[in-house]
């Protein structure tokens, strides 16, 4: 039983990423279920395993709340690509997504100190932009709570 | 932090296709390891 579930775990990670890095749409429990051929229970106890191992973070009612660096519900990073926008769910992962999807990307958002609009660009590998980057949370205390 | 550092951050942890089976999450160790290549090294990016 385990090898069936850890199967079914890969397969749902496959079609959870694959999503997100072609449309930038992290897929519901239906989605899956329908895209797999598998009952939605058994897909949802996959997603509970998932989240479990901290490979994704779920939404109360047990659907995808993250896929790092995707964002289901929308964040104040918005990117914008030439095949899709999406939602990251920090700066850092707002780049991520430029870094996984290798596309270059429009990152709208906004300083968190002062609300003014703020525009990131990546192109051809490169960052372009102005502002710093602030982590609030040290890495020993993120580590232990996020799924990255 | 800058953008340039936060684009090579985003870029050493985002880049791997997270797609086949046989991808994991890094360890503590591999995690220092990028800190450190950034020139991450400070307390506040110690985990452990």
């Amino acid at each position: 039983v385990t090898g069936m579930s850890d199967s079914l775990d890969r397969d749902i990670r496959w079609h959870v990423y694959d999503s997100a890095m072609k449309c930038g749409i992290l897929p519901t429990s239906r989605d899956l279920a329908e895209r797999l051929g598998v009952a939605i229970d058994d897909v949802r106890e996959g997603l509970q395993r998932l989240g479990a191992a901290r490979m994704l973070v779920l939404q109360r009612d047990g659907e995808i709340l993250m896929a790092m660096p995707f964002s289901t519900v929308p964040t104040p990073f918005v990117v914008e690509t030439a095949e899709f926008s999406a939602y990251g769910n920090c700066i850092w992962d707002a780049m991520g997504i430029a870094a996984m999807t290798h596309r270059d990307a429009r990152i709208v958002t906004s300083c968190a100190d002062c609300g003014t609009a703020s525009e990131v660009r990546v192109e051809g590998g490169e960052v372009f932009g102005e502002g710093v980057v602030h982590f609030a949370i040290p890495a020993r205390d993120c580590a232990s709570r996020a799924a990255r | 932090m800058s953008l340039e550092t936060t684009w090579r951050l985003a870029q050493a942890w985002y880049s791997d296709d997270r797609r086949p089976a046989e991808w994991r999450r890094r360890t503590v160790d591999e995690v220092e390891s990028v800190f450190a290549l950034l020139g991450l090294t400070s307390e506040f990016w110690r985990l452990r």
